[in-house]
């Protein structure tokens, strides 16, 4: 039995009437981007994570982007950036006309921690841009500690934290902005791209309006769609129960491999405030990745490598060109090099049943017991 | 009557962007998938040697064209630019992108970006001065017009046409050189060559199409011909109708294009406006009477008898 690694069939057809009728709106309207229906997204957005402020882009690599300059990050700053993540958390650094300094991350959260960022810190480095990856956050009250002690921005790429809290403060919130994806295997994802940054700050809020509209002296244009909007929209009416969802699943997937010689499931790291964890991405480490991952593709089952290489590793920042790369470029980060080789995300959706986690977790153990043999 | 002309005329067909919608979910095909590719295809079938690229919208287009060229302040330049185009370049200056080098291949080059409605164009086998030369255009008709110029690149912004709406912002880039064709296709996704996942050659951004925007444009291509044909004629009409205030066709402008009125007085101007004709004043003092391609012909007899209104106004 195949199974894929993300469909959202099943949201998109519960909720056509829903949708239908917010598409009605636009029969009478020119307004393509940045129209009624993105606002009433940013207010969703805001009442869900309790920030006093959204502002909608095009994508979620466009809101960090937007967040970096409208927080006046630019030319001779450096940015302190976890090794793991997607590139994205590097690269708006780079087209803020800043450095990105990179930094290994905790074994178990992906995430940065105050003791790693605090060694990178120099006189140049103006924020850290702290990245909650898969389905916990970074231990926050640490970091927020450290940048108010040094005097440095704390900023959240957030894309992946939808739901997530920490001491009751919504993944995003902890320093001057955060950004949130709604790419579609994102937990709250549409069908196309779209992003968004919060903050309780106005004066942030009003110059990444600016920015995105292209009307700063720092312009990233990135207006939202429509269309984007309405079916996000659309798909927060279910969100709370597919964040459910996802934690059941990723329960049945805990319960049928942590026997498994090989795989070592995720854990769960505590943080100085008590949290609220959303399942967007069930990780494993799997002992031969590469080959494992080959084998269920033969069985039907799709997976996805997160990230089969670190951001430092990636050529464009470690290739042999003549260009200056990051500062600490030859630095090594062995927990983001392990997590490199080993980790692997496995199908996790609201559409899918209890029968396609046993599928692929059947599938995990006849691999492991086949190499066992 | 002139809620009959204002931009809501170019209107959303929900109907299909339904039915796009739920293709889309059904397919899980999101972003950069076979629509594009085949909305890419079918833009340049009347475009010999042109390839096109699919990005999220004209600031996109122009940024990739930014992060393509030389790292100089004054790699791409341009005057009258639409103010995305603008953002962009300023966008592309400040980025360190280019200084991060994998050794891969770098087109490289300087660029010179027009405005096809207000600037003039490099004419057809006109000397090469070293430049590379992008014009931003905002009709596929125009395109096509231009094809035989001795242009690089020529930037559709489709957010602008009435040809060609789309569901939301996007913006495609022609041209002819496979080179930089290849190295716009790894820019707008991150830098990272087609088929290689998570591998990023270049720092590059995120300026891809929503399949949704290409299975619509894909569906509302077939009859952009017909809309380019209705838009011609219509502004022909109105052309002959307003002549003596020195009417002139514009179909390309930023904003949507229509009939410029090269001399109008205040008097003509306040029929206008009394008619709630939502027209647009442009440089110099001109003014743009909107033409959309569902403007229907009683409709546009209106908007004609205006003009014998103005003149007897006094105008």
């Amino acid at each position: 039995m195949p199974v894929r690694f993300f469909t959202t069939h099943r949201a998109l057809a519960e909720e056509e009437d829903f949708l239908t009728e917010a598409l009605n709106g636009l029969r009478s309207s020119p307004t393509r981007t940045n129209g009624s229906l993105v606002r009433q997204l940013e207010d969703e957005v805001a009442s869900r994570t309790g920030a006093a402020h959204a502002v909608a882009c095009n994508s979620g690599t466009d809101a960090l982007v937007a967040l970096l300059l409208a927080a006046g990050i630019g030319p001779g700053d450096e940015v302190i950036v976890p090794v793991y993540s997607f590139f994205a958390t590097a690269s708006c650094v780079v087209h803020a006309g800043a450095t990105p300094v990179f930094v290994d991350v905790d074994p178990d959260s992906y995430a940065l921690t105050a003791d790693s960022v605090a060694a990178a810190v120099t006189e140049r480095t103006a924020a850290v841009l702290v990245v909650h990856l898969f389905h916990q956050m970074a231990d926050m009250e640490p970091l927020r500690t450290l940048c108010d002690e040094r005097g440095l921005l704390l900023l959240e790429d957030s894309a992946e934290a939808i739901g997530m809290t920490q001491g009751g403060l919504h993944a995003g919130r902890f320093g001057a902005g955060g950004v949130l994806s709604f790419f579609p295997t994102k937990t709250w994802g549409g069908l196309g791209d779209c992003g968004v940054i919060v903050t309780d700050d106005l004066g942030l809020a009003d110059r990444a309006r600016e920015v995105v509209a292209g009307v700063s002296a720092t312009p990233w244009c990135s207006e939202a769609d429509e269309v984007q909007a309405a079916v996000l929209l659309a798909k927060a009416r279910r969100l709370d129960g597919e964040i459910e969802r996802r934690r059941e699943l990723a329960q049945r997937y805990d319960e049928r491999l942590k026997a498994v010689q090989g795989v070592r499931t995720p854990r769960l790291k505590e943080a100085q405030q008590p949290q609220n964890r959303v399942w967007y991405v069930y990780l494993a480490e799997l002992e031969h990745r590469d080959e494992l991952a080959a084998f269920l593709a033969e069985r039907g089952v799709e997976t996805e490598a997160y990230y089969p290489r670190t951001i430092a590793d990636q050529p464009c920042f470690s290739g042999s060109g003549s260009g200056s790369g990051p500062a600490d470029r030859r630095a090594s980060f062995p927990n983001a090099e392990y997590a490199a080789t080993r980790a692997l995300g496995l199908p996790l959706y609201p559409d899918m049943t209890d029968a396609d986690v046993d599928e692929v977790c059947s599938a995990i153990t006849d691999f492991y017991s086949a190499k066992a043999n | 009557m002139g809620d009959a002309i204002q931009g809501s005329r170019r209107l959303l067909d929900v109907d299909l962007l339904q039915e796009c919608l739920k293709h889309t979910a059904e397919s899980d095909m999101y972003i950069l998938k076979t629509a594009t590719s085949a909305l890419e295809e079918a833009l340049v079938e009347n475009l010999p040697g042109w390839r096109a690229v699919g990005v999220s919208g004209l600031f996109g287009a122009v940024l990739l064209l930014a992060l393509s060229a030389d790292a100089a302040d004054d790699a791409v330049q341009g005057a009258h630019l639409p103010s995305q185009a603008a953002a962009a370049i300023s966008a592309g200056r400040r980025s360190s992108a280019l200084t991060f080098d994998s050794g891969a291949p770098r087109p490289g080059g300087r660029w010179t970006l027009y405005d096809c409605a207000r600037s003039e164009l490099p004419a057809a086998g006109s000397p090469d001065d070293s430049r590379r030369h992008g014009v931003v255009v905002r009709e596929l008709s125009t395109v096509e017009a231009l094809a035989d110029r001795p242009l690089d690149a020529i930037m559709l912004d489709l957010s602008g046409s009435q040809e060609l709406p789309p569901a939301g912002d996007m913006a495609v880039l022609f041209t002819r050189d496979t080179a930089l064709e290849e190295h716009w296709r790894a820019l707008r996704n991150h830098g990272q060559p087609v088929g290689r996942r998570f591998h990023h050659e270049y720092v590059g951004v995120n300026s891809r199409v929503d399949e949704v925007n290409a299975r619509y444009l894909l569906a509302q291509l077939p009859t952009a011909p017909d809309r380019g044909k209705r838009l011609t004629e219509l502004r022909s009409r109105l052309t002959q109708a307003w002549t003596d205030f020195g009417a002139r066709p514009a179909p390309d402008l930023h904003e949507g294009g229509g009939v410029v009125l090269t001399r109008v007085s205040a008097d003509a101007l306040a029929v206008l406006t009394r008619h709630s004709i939502p027209v647009r004043t442009l440089d110099h003092g001109e003014v743009l009477i909107p033409v959309l391609a569902d403007l229907d012909d009683t409709e546009a007899e209106s908007i004609e008898h205006l003009a014998g209104t103005a003149k007897g106004s006094g105008a």
